[in-house]
């Protein structure tokens, strides 16, 4: 125990050195110790930054709903997607599969809702009585769409379809390009060509 | 003294004959069937009707699954694969868009007679050398339940019903 209190003691008195010796006792030292210990805070924070950015891969976007296309997943199955080395993954519990970036031909983003109630309770709730479900059906969630076209070893054209987020499509079909994707339509030019789509409607309704 | 017979009887002879008598004129008419051991599904084409990429590709990936549900065909190759250029009698289905309508599955659930989703296509079966063996006019939408995606299952459906009925 008193080994103990000796140790603490000890640190503390280290650090008041250490603390001393960066902050400056002498008033004409102080002000260019500071700059220099913020400009190495900087630098650290930065070098972590960069690591992070080059070393790390992407979070996976989670929400992802597989709406067909995979193989080896059931459609309309809940997951997570990510862009990793090489490679486009989706995991939907114990089932996986991956999409070579390279023989990725396009990537197209898009928007679309769906019901906050949906399935079988969706479909049952039609049939509520006073037009309970109609209410119901009121009620959507905006969503973003990821339309992904590969090509097979074998040569074979495969469409796959996610419904991602609101936001995370265009992130996603981001960091497919910077990894190596081919899409025939650049993000911004995507981007910009649905908010004028959007405007066309409103001024049709209108 | 001669028997008349009952009226009755003779209009049910004379019904039945004539329902046999249309069924052997629709056996006549029934062309035989086409006769291929693989298929090649290409994509849909969209040239003077634009459909968005999602309708597309789902489009193509449902009407693949539908063909291979029907069981008329040892294989069914996908667009671009290089192994349907050895099968022997291969049939090619090409989908021309013709027309398309994006509804809203709001409108449609809400109201039950609006916003409906529509697509129309010419769908042709054509040997490799580019020879028509069928052709239709088939269209596929969603009225009711459903999200507007449905609209290609739907279409896909009747597109297997043709290769069904001629296969």
């Amino acid at each position: 125990m008193q080994k103990y209190w000796l140790t603490c003691a000890a640190f503390t008195f280290r650090l008041r050195a250490l603390l001393a010796i960066s902050l400056g006792d002498r008033p004409m030292a102080q002000p260019l110790r500071r700059t220099g210990l913020v400009s190495i805070l900087i630098l650290a924070g930065l070098a972590a930054l960069a690591g992070r950015a080059l070393g790390q891969e992407p979070a996976p976007t989670s929400g992802v709903v597989h709406v067909l296309g995979l193989p080896d997943i059931k459609r309309n199955a809940h997951g997570k997607l990510s862009v990793g080395a090489g490679t486009l993954e989706f995991v939907a519990g114990t089932a996986k599969a991956a999409v070579p970036i390279a023989a990725i031909q396009d990537v197209f983003t898009g928007e679309d809702s769906k019901r906050m109630v949906g399935g079988a309770a969706g479909t049952i709730s039609m049939f509520a009585p006073y037009g309970g479900g109609r209410f119901l059906s009121l009620f959507r969630k905006k969503v973003d769409v990821l339309t992904v076209e590969y090509r097979d070893p074998a040569g074979g054209l495969h469409g796959v379809i996610f419904s991602l987020p609101p936001g995370q499509a265009v992130l996603v079909k981001k960091q497919l390009v910077a990894k190596g994707a081919h899409a025939s339509i650049p993000v911004e030019e995507e981007v910009e060509q649905r908010k004028a789509d959007k405007k066309k409607k409103g001024e049709k309704k209108q | 003294m001669r028997r008349t017979p009952c009226p009755g009887i003779v209009l049910l002879l004379s019904i039945a004959l004539l329902s046999a008598g249309g069924k052997t004129t629709q056996a006549q008419q029934k062309p035989a069937p086409i006769k291929a051991s693989a298929i090649q599904i290409l994509k849909a084409e969209s040239t003077e009707v634009k459909l968005p990429p999602d309708f597309q590709m789902a489009l193509y990936e449902d009407l693949i699954r539908e063909v291979v549900k029907t069981g008329k065909f040892q294989h069914v190759y996908r667009d671009g694969e290089t192994a349907a250029a050895k099968a022997p009698d291969l049939v090619l289905l090409r989908l021309t868009l013709l027309g398309f309508k994006e509804g809203s599955a709001r409108a449609r659930q809400v109201t039950t007679v609006a916003g409906a989703t529509s697509i129309k296509v010419h769908a042709q079966f054509v040997t490799r050398s580019g020879q028509t063996l069928l052709e239709r006019d088939i269209e596929g939408k969603v009225r009711f339940f459903g999200e507007n995606l449905r609209a290609t299952y739907n279409l896909s459906k009747a597109v297997a019903k043709v290769v069904r009925e001629n296969f």
